[in-house]
């Protein structure tokens, strides 16, 4: 399946928020991988397995920041709705959470 | 440290970097005597690795010689103390000051001790750390989440520009230690920053704060809300609070949330004078001041372990 982004092949070892503060931050995964793919199509997969863990302020920037740049609603929802988190099946309920935090701070 | 910072603890480090600047002023060999030192307690261990680092950093051509602990016989017991001298050899602390030592012995209760540092946050640099808490059968995922989160915030607040302060830091760097004691693992994230109670009014949203010291008030005394213990609290509510004010489920990674997942752990959290020891959701918790500030932030997770793995 050519529809599948695997974090882990953007870092093992993911970061922190920015990209100011280390290295393979949220915003960096956001920037260079999650934004210009769902600009070309929506219907990505995305596979969080395979890596050391996630902090909190990565998951808010790589996922909540995809609608604070311009990623639509539905598409993000159905970015959720497709996770693939087997390590940690916590992660997709944080996730889910700051979409829709993000989702309801752009009025949307 | 283990009971709070004390007068000794608070007058060693003192006494460590006034002597550094007067040496390095005079021209003179800094010697730190650890003949009489029998045991160091392991937070008290990365504090001093944090300040010989930042001693070293900020006098570089300063000379420092170290008179060593006294060996100790070869100790069998399972949960013998451990040999200063050894864990001294083994994590590295001689060669920072640019000795060679070797230690006569490398006991079981010391192998496993290992310490990194960085000037950003950089998960790679821990795996060495994951492998050793990999083998000794540690949710490791659970603790990343964790750690990289402190390790962040340490980057990212700890030595902010943005707090007014008389102190310098030519050095912004965090240290993590892993560490056995007595079958329990201890993973510390130590800065030398401004500490969690001068860094939480400036570094959160004003209205959040709000909310969250009206959350503490309820459960503590008023006039306990400005110790630096509450103020640590508070930093370890933010989330929590924050996510409840967004009525959604609660938050996965932040530091507590290894301590809620994994049966029997604790998280005690040092920052200036105030300590804070977290044993759960739903647990009793404990704040502690002392009368001697630390000049910094130790975060510390203790897991019990299967000594078998060992």
């Amino acid at each position: 399946m050519n529809n599948i982004i695997k974090v882990s092949d953007f870092s093992l070892f993911p970061g922190p928020r920015y990209r100011h503060l280390g290295e393979a931050s949220g915003e960096e995964f956001r920037d260079t991988v999650l934004l210009p793919k769902l600009k070309e199509r929506g219907d990505w997969i995305i596979n969080l397995d395979g890596v050391a863990g996630y902090g909190s302020s990565f998951l808010e920037e790589s996922f909540g920041g995809c609608i604070r740049n311009g990623i639509s609603p539905e598409i993000m929802r159905n970015i959720v709705r497709n996770l693939i988190s087997d390590d940690d099946t916590d992660l997709i309920a944080e996730i889910k959470g700051y979409v829709e935090d993000a989702i309801a701070k752009i009025g949307a | 440290m283990t009971k709070g910072i004390d007068y000794r603890f608070a007058s060693f480090t003192q006494q460590l970097e006034n002597k550094s600047r007067l040496a390095f002023e005079q021209h003179r060999v800094l010697r730190i005597n650890f003949r009489d030192t029998e045991v160091i307690d392991a937070s008290a261990c990365i504090v001093l690795i944090a300040m010989l680092d930042m001693i070293k950093y900020t006098y570089p051509k300063l000379k420092i010689k170290a008179v060593r602990p006294k060996s100790k016989p070869h100790d069998n017991r399972k949960h013998s103390p451990y040999d200063v001298d050894a864990v001294f050899c083994h994590i590295g602390l001689y060669k920072l000051l640019g000795h060679n030592y070797t230690s006569h012995s490398l006991p079981e209760n010391v192998k496993c001790w290992h310490y990194i540092f960085s000037d950003s946050t950089n998960g790679q640099i821990t795996q060495p750390l994951l492998k050793e808490l990999s083998a000794m059968g540690i949710n490791t995922k659970g603790i990343y989440s964790s750690y990289i989160e402190a390790i962040a915030n340490a980057v990212e607040h700890a030595y902010s520009d943005k707090i007014p302060s008389q102190r310098k830091f030519p050095l912004k760097r965090w240290w993590m230690l892993l560490a056995v004691i007595e079958g329990k693992l201890s993973l510390f994230v130590c800065d030398l920053g401004h500490g969690i109670p001068n860094t939480l009014d400036i570094t959160q949203d004003p209205s959040l704060l709000q909310k969250v010291w009206k959350l503490l008030k309820s459960t503590l005394r008023e006039d306990k809300v400005s110790d630096d213990s509450s103020y640590i609290k508070a930093a370890t509510m933010i989330k929590e609070t924050r996510t409840s004010l967004d009525y959604r489920g609660k938050g996965g990674a932040d530091i507590r949330s290894f301590i809620d997942k994994t049966p029997n752990s604790k998280l005690i959290i040092r920052s200036n004078k105030g300590a804070y020891i977290y044993l759960g959701k739903d647990k009793p918790d404990f704040l502690q001041e002392s009368k001697y500030s630390m000049n910094g932030t130790v975060i510390q997770w203790i897991i019990p372990i299967n000594e078998k793995t060992l």
